[in-house]
C-alpha cells in the first residue's frame, strides 16, 4: 500500500496518462449523461402535460353535412374497441361532432337471427340485444327535412320508435305498438314503418344508453352490437407514438382507407421536442463513441502504464517479491488511480452539468461506468503485469 | 567450515526457437562464509547464468544447489531470494523514483519490518557502512554517481542481512577509485561480517581482491 502510493505519487508523469484517460471518458459520459438525462426530464414533462390524439374521420363528412348518410362504412364501435386494445392507446371515446345534427340512430336488426321461435313483438332481454347489430349513428334529420312521409318526431319524443316494415311483418308489429329493446329500457312506441330494410330508429338517448348501461358501456355482446359514430378520438399513452399508431391501425386494416382518415395532432408537440431528441440522440451516438474509443484508448494507456513498470516489477522480482504480490500492487496501483480518475471525472462533470443548470445524480448508469472502467482497467493490468512477469526477469 | 552454497554437477541450455545453448554444462562448487569469491571468463562463457541459478532466477535443468545443505529447488525461489541472498548487479537497479534512503528501506518494508523507524535507523546505518552519509540518503539515483549509486545498491542487497552476497559485475560501470570502494565493501563484508560474496568479474583488481578466483569457459568452471 505504502509502497503502491509513494509510487504514484514519485512518478507522477507516469500515472497521469491514465488518470486523465480516466478522467475524460467519466467526464465526458456523465456529462452527457446528465445533459441527456435533463432532456428527457424536460421531454417527459411536456409529454406529461401534452395529449396527442388520434382523429378518426369519415372522409365524405369533412365537406358536405349529410353526405354521410351515404356512407356505408360507419366507424364500428367494436372496430374501436379493438383500437382500444392497442397498447399505446389511453383512451377511445367517441364524440358527437354536431350533437344537434344527430337526432337519432338507426338500428339495424339483423331480423332473420331475431325471428326463430319468436312470435311476439317484445323485444326483451340481452339475449335480443346480443343480436342487434347496430350500424350507424345517422343522423335521420335530413331524412326528416326531405321526407314528409317520415314524420317520425323523435328529437322531442323519447319513447319513439321507427321501424322497418319487414321487421314489423315479422313480429306482427303495427304502429302504436310498444316494443322493448332491452333490460331496463322503456318501452318504446313505433310511430311509424319505414321502407328500409331492417332498421329500427330510435331515439338518440335510448342509443346512449345502450351504451352506457349504469355507467358502463355495453360489454355484453360488443361483437355484435356496433354502434358507430362519425368522430372518433383515440387519446394517446405517449405522444411519441402517434404516428407510429396510425400505421399500425392502417397496416393491420383497423380502419378502411377510403372512408376515414387518421390524423394525429402532434406537430405541435413535434416542432417542440424535435431539438431535444436530437440532442439525447446525439449524446447517445457521442457516449456509445466515447465508451468505445475511450476504452480502446485506455487498454492501450493501461498496457503503456504497466509496461512503464515493467523496471520496477522485474526490480521487485530480483528483490524476491512474489509474482502475485507484484500484480495486487499493480492491481491496487492502477484501482486507486481508476477511482481517482473516476472521481475527479464525476465531480467536475457533476460541477459542470450544476453550473450549466443541468443538475447531477450519481445515477445507475455513472456506476456501472464507473465498474466498467475499474473492471476493464483491472483486467488490462493483470494480464500485462503476468504478461511482463512471465516474459522472465531480464532487465 | 561447511559451504553455505553448493552447486551440484549443474547445467542449464537456453532454448531459441533455432539453437539450443549450453550456458552452464556440468559446474560443482562450493562456496563458504567468510570467504570472497570471483568467477571470471570470457564473455559468454555463462558466469551470469550461473549466477541465475544460483539466485534462483532460472531452475537449472540438472543437478542441485543446496544452500545450508537445503535444496533450493524445494524452495519458493521469491522467498528463498529474498530472505538468504543480495544481488548486485553491473546496472544498480536501482527505484529512480525512489531516495537512496527508500530504496534501501523497500526490501524492509516488503518483508514487514513492521515500524518505519526501525527500517530507517537499518538503512541509515547501512547507507553510512558504504559511505554514504545523510546528504546522499535524500538524493534520488540520478543525483548520484554511478560509484554512489551502486553503493545504495550494496546497501538494498544488505537490508535484509543475507548470508550470501552475488554480484555480476558491479563495478563493470564504475572507474578505478569507485571500484576499490566497491571492493573494499565486499571485503569488508566478508572480513568483519562474515558473509559469502561470489562476484563475476571481467576486472584484475577484483579478481586480486578476493580469496578464491575461478574463471569459466564455456559453461565449465575451472580454477
Ligand atoms: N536469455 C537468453 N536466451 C538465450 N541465450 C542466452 C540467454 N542469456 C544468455 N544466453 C547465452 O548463454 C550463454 C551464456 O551467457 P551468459 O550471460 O551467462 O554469459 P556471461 O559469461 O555472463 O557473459 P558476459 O561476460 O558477456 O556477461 C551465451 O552464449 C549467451 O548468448
Ligand atoms: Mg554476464
Amino acid at each position: 500500500m505504502l509502497y503502491t502510493i509513494r509510487n504514484i505519487l514519485k512518478t507522477p508523469r507516469k500515472s497521469i496518462a491514465a488518470l486523465l484517460g480516466i478522467l475524460l471518458i467519466v467526464f465526458i459520459c456523465c456529462f452527457g449523461l446528465s445533459v441527456k438525462r435533463h432532456n428527457e426530464r424536460l421531454l417527459g414533462e411536456i409529454r406529461e402535460r401534452t395529449t396527442v390524439t388520434v382523429r378518426v374521420t369519415q372522409r365524405s363528412l369533412e365537406s358536405e353535412r349529410g353526405q354521410y348518410i351515404m356512407n356505408k362504412h360507419p366507424v364500428l364501435i367494436s372496430d374501436i374497441r379493438a383500437a382500444g386494445e392497442f397498447d399505446e392507446v389511453e383512451t377511445y371515446n367517441f364524440t358527437y361532432q354536431a350533437p344537434d345534427v344527430i337526432r337519432a340512430f338507426e338500428i339495424n336488426l339483423d331480423a332473420d337471427r331475431l325471428l326463430p321461435g319468436r312470435d311476439s313483438c317484445e323485444f326483451t332481454g340481452g339475449k335480443y340485444l346480443g343480436s342487434i347489430m347496430i350500424i350507424g349513428l345517422r343522423d335521420v334529420s335530413p331524412m326528416l327535412d326531405e321526407d314528409a312521409a317520415l314524420p317520425f318526431g323523435l328529437e322531442s319524443d323519447e319513447s319513439a320508435a321507427v321501424i322497418s316494415k319487414n321487421i314489423a311483418e315479422l313480429h306482427g308489429v303495427k304502429t302504436g305498438d310498444t316494443i322493448t329493446l332491452g333490460n331496463g329500457y322503456p318501452p318504446l312506441a313505433v310511430k311509424a314503418l319505414c321502407e328500409d330494410k331492417n332498421m329500427i330508429y330510435v331515439p338518440i338517448r335510448l342509443l346512449e344508453s345502450l351504451r352506457y348501461t349504469g355507467g358502463n358501456k355495453v360489454d355484453q355482446s360488443y361483437e355484435d352490437l356496433s354502434v358507430s359514430c362519425r368522430d372518433v378520438k383515440i387519446e394517446l399513452k405517449n405522444p411519441d407514438d402517434a404516428q407510429n399508431f396510425i400505421r399500425k391501425t392502417q397496416r393491420e386494416g383497423l380502419f378502411d382507407g377510403k372512408w376515414f382518415y387518421l390524423e394525429a395532432n402532434d406537430s405541435a408537440y413535434k416542432i417542440e421536442t424535435a431539438r431535444m431528441k436530437m440532442l439525447i440522440m446525439i449524446i447517445n451516438v457521442l457516449v456509445t463513441g466515447v465508451l468505445t474509443a475511450g476504452g480502446i484508448v485506455l487498454c492501450g494507456i493501461v498496457v503503456f502504464h504497466s509496461r512503464n513498470r515493467a523496471y520496477d516489477m522485474r526490480i521487485l522480482k530480483l528483490l524476491g517479491i512474489k509474482s502475485g504480490k507484484i500484480i495486487s500492487l499493480n492491481l491496487l496501483e492502477m484501482l486507486i488511480l481508476s477511482l481517482v480518475g473516476i472521481t475527479c471525472g464525476i465531480i467536475s462533470a457533476a460541477i459542470a452539468c450544476v453550473m450549466l443548470g443541468y443538475g447531477f445524480i450519481i445515477s445507475l448508469n455513472i456506476l456501472l461506468l464507473a465498474a466498467g472502467i475499474i473492471i476493464l482497467c483491472g483486467t488490462v493490468v493483470l494480464l500485462t503485469s503476468a504478461v511482463i512477469l512471465h516474459r522472465g526477469m531480464e532487465i | 567450515m561447511s559451504a553455505i552454497l553448493q552447486v551440484n554437477n549443474v547445467r542449464y541450455d537456453y532454448k531459441t526457437a533455432q539453437i539450443v545453448t549450453h550456458a552452464v554444462r556440468g559446474v560443482t562448487v562450493e562456496f563458504e562464509l567468510g570467504k570472497f569469491y570471483t568467477i571470471s571468463g570470457r564473455s559468454g562463457s555463462g558466469k551470469s547464468t550461473l549466477l541465475s541459478l544460483m539466485s534462483a532466477i532460472n531452475r537449472p535443468l540438472d543437478g542441485d544447489i543446496l544452500y545450508d545443505g537445503k535444496s533450493i529447488l524445494s524452495l519458493n525461489s521469491d522467498d528463498y531470494r529474498r530472505a538468504n541472498l543480495g544481488i548486485i548487479y553491473q546496472s544498480f537497479y536501482l527505484f529512480p523514483q525512489l531516495s537512496a534512503l527508500e530504496n534501501v528501506m523497500l526490501p524492509m518494508e516488503f518483508a514487514g519490518t513492521k515500524l518505519k523507524v526501525e527500517r530507517e535507523e537499518r538503512a541509515r546505518g547501512l547507507l553510512s557502512m558504504v559511505g554514504l552519509d545523510e546528504r546522499h540518503a535524500k538524493k534520488r539515483p540520478n543525483q548520484l554517481s554511478g560509484g554512489e549509486q551502486q553503493r545504495v545498491a550494496v546497501a538494498r542487497a544488505l537490508s535484509l542481512d543475507p548470508k550470501v552476497i552475488l554480484g555480476d559485475e558491479p563495478t563493470g560501470n564504475l572507474d578505478s577509485e569507485n571500484s576499490a570502494n566497491i571492493i573494499a565493501i565486499l571485503r569488508h563484508l566478508v572480513h568483519e561480517q562474515g558473509k559469502c560474496v561470489i562476484v563475476v568479474s571481467h576486472s584484475s583488481e577484483v579478481c586480486e581482491a578476493s580469496d578464491v578466483r575461478y574463471a569459466m569457459q564455456d559453461g565449465r568452471l575451472v580454477l
